[in-house]
């Protein structure tokens, strides 16, 4: 090693010192390999598939003249609108972003274990909390991309069959706008709160299908849940943001929708509650590779 | 004995009967399948409904117990095909699910994780003995907590109910074992496929719940915005209502939403979805590896 490479070093150590300077480095630095990991490995491959399947839906309704009772796919715009907040709230919100956050969360940690390539993060001089948050934002990031970017489509293409004019009249207007925000917040939310929790259970669990298998069973049956035990179902917070309110079945427990703030404020608590459980878990955890 | 004689030479002996090589497969796997200490949990768990249902015939044929509780023979219902259903297949069906889901996934992917394919078929035992034996466990798991207990009340009602009821109800038997094997083998076999695919067993799990729930869903939000059955064939859980129903002579208004699909394309549903984990699954057991 040069004399001068040695001296550049020594003027480069004060950045090696800790301090938030340092642990915004490392986080950049994890958050880049783990949005890569999380967006173009082969685990991904589901989450495009599950982002593909809406839009399928949403191209071939645009492109056929008519259903199978005769009439048109969609008889006027203020109807286009709620088949799509039917279809994005039983299966962009209910089926893909539920699915796809607990392939994206869960593998973050979970999926670490299993290939056994933990103890290389463990080993390097990172706080946990530099980590957590981390790996935590990159599949938020990943997440939010691919079901937003479904979303959008998804909206775009209901316009299609009416014509750019509509399009137009709708984004002058805010009403296109507002909506599709609206849809984009509930798909963020969906993604921080489904998101913190799965990567809670995927290193609290050595089976992760067992916490998702509940939850799942959980958010399914919130309809027919007591006003009570309604608050600690994500969806029902999720739902009451929705811009066209759903009829939920003739067996729901009908009860108000809470409000936004109680929403906005509840999903971004559990999101720091689980985060922060999360720390705590990995801060005692002890990776036996045999045992998986 | 010359040298050259020492070469390889293939056993020439007898070979023992095909169905006993599959049975070895077959005990192995079920001897694995018991080791968990959850799924015997579940088992036994799984088993509390029918002692539940036979106390419950025992309680509707015993006039003295009813009128301890104040129940005159005429406030009960009539005991007949839509009540097996209701009763016992209904919730069988979901405890079959969730058995498929716990053990189906986790079958094969060890021996192709493992490299152990070769090692099974350099002997005397061919891609259909392998699956076959594997599906064996499945079907006599799956009928040990459906169909079996199922006969049991069925000849429990038979000889309490005397007169002529066993002669008006003989569908029921018939529908149990139908349905409750249609179900077991279709699903298995698509759990199966999974496992072919994914490696990793908790991974495989959550793949298959992902896929059984994703279709429901979809061909849910297909039927609600298109109309028509094309949305049916997805939806391997309508094939099986429409099935059951049939099958059962069930009262389709009582059982709640049954959709309006022939029975025959329910069958057809079955069987391409059977055919198509096949043929995934022909495909991807070889007795060799491609290395790239």
């Amino acid at each position: 090693m040069s004399n001068g490479q040695l001296a550049a070093d020594y003027a480069r150590a004060p950045l090696l010192i800790p301090g938030p300077s340092l642990w915004m480095r490392q986080l950049v630095a994890i958050f880049r390999i783990e949005f890569g990991k999380s967006f173009f490995s082969r685990r991904a491959f589901a989450c495009y598939v599950l982002a593909l399947l809406p839009i399928l839906i949403f191209a071939v309704a645009a492109f056929e003249e008519g259903d199978a009772r005769g009439g048109p796919v969609f008889e006027s715009i203020e109807n286009a609108r709620e088949i799509f907040g039917y279809i994005y709230s039983a299966l962009i919100l209910g089926t893909v972003v539920f699915l796809g956050s607990a392939s994206i969360f869960t593998t973050l940690f979970r999926g670490e274990i299993l290939d056994r390539s933990i103890h290389y993060y463990l080993l390097t001089p990172v706080r946990r909390e530099v980590l957590v948050t981390a790996k935590y934002l990159a599949g938020l990031s990943c997440g939010f991309v691919l079901f937003g970017l479904c979303t959008i489509i998804c909206f775009v293409l209901l316009y299609l069959p009416f014509g750019m004019g509509q399009l137009v009249s709708d984004l002058t207007s805010g009403i296109a706008t507002q909506q599709l925000g609206q849809y984009l917040g509930i798909t963020l939310l969906a993604c921080m709160g489904y998101g913190s929790v799965f990567m809670a259970t995927g290193l609290l669990f050595r089976n992760p299908l067992i916490p998702i298998v509940l939850i799942a069973g959980w958010e399914t049956t919130h309809f027919i849940l007591p006003p009570a035990l309604k608050i600690f179902s994500i969806i029902y917070h999720l739902k009451g943001l929705l811009p066209i309110p759903m009829d939920e079945g003739p067996l729901a427990v009908i009860v108000a929708p809470p409000p936004v703030w109680v929403s906005i404020f509840g999903m971004i608590g559990l999101c720091l509650l689980t985060v922060t459980a999360t720390i705590f878990l990995l801060k005692h955890l002890e990776v036996k590779y045999t045992d998986e | 004995m010359a040298i050259f004689l020492k070469a390889y030479q293939g056993y020439s002996g007898p070979l023992s009967p095909p169905m006993s090589r599959t049975l070895v497969i077959f005990r192995y796997a079920l001897a694995d399948v018991f080791q968990s200490r959850l799924f015997v949990a579940f088992f036994f768990i799984s088993l509390l409904l029918p002692l539940f249902l036979m106390c419950a015939i025992y309680v509707y044929h015993n006039l003295e117990l009813l009128l301890q509780f104040d129940v005159t023979p005429e406030d009960l219902t009539t005991i007949n095909g839509t009540a097996f259903t209701i009763a016992m297949q209904i919730p069988q069906n979901s405890l079959l699910f969730l058995m498929v889901l716990g053990i189906g996934p986790t079958m094969i992917s060890p021996d192709l994780r493992n490299n152990a394919m070769p090692l099974y078929l350099s002997r005397p035992i061919n891609t259909a003995s392998y699956i076959s034996g594997k599906l064996l466990v499945l079907i006599f798991l799956g009928s040990l907590i459906s169909w079996v207990p199922g006969l049991l009340l069925f000849f429990l009602q038979a000889y309490l109910a005397g007169g002529g009821w066993l002669g008006d109800n003989l569908q029921i038997p018939v529908a149990s074992i139908l349905t409750s094997l249609s179900w077991i083998i279709c699903l298995s076999l698509v759990a199966f496929a999974v496992s072919a695919f994914v490696k990793l067993k908790s991974v495989a799990r959550m793949t298959f719940f992902g896929i059984i729930l994703l279709l429901s869903v979809t061909g849910a939000v297909i039927e609600d915005v298109f109309g028509g059955l094309g949305a049916y064939v997805v939806n391997l859980y309508a094939g099986l209502e429409v099935l059951m129903t049939y099958l059962y002579n069930a009262d389709s208004d009582l059982l709640g939403f049954v959709p309006q699909m022939d029975v025959g394309i329910a069958v057809l549903q079955f069987l391409t979805f059977s055919l198509l984990a096949l043929l995934v699954l022909t495909w991807r057991i070889r007795a060799f590896q491609v290395v790239a």
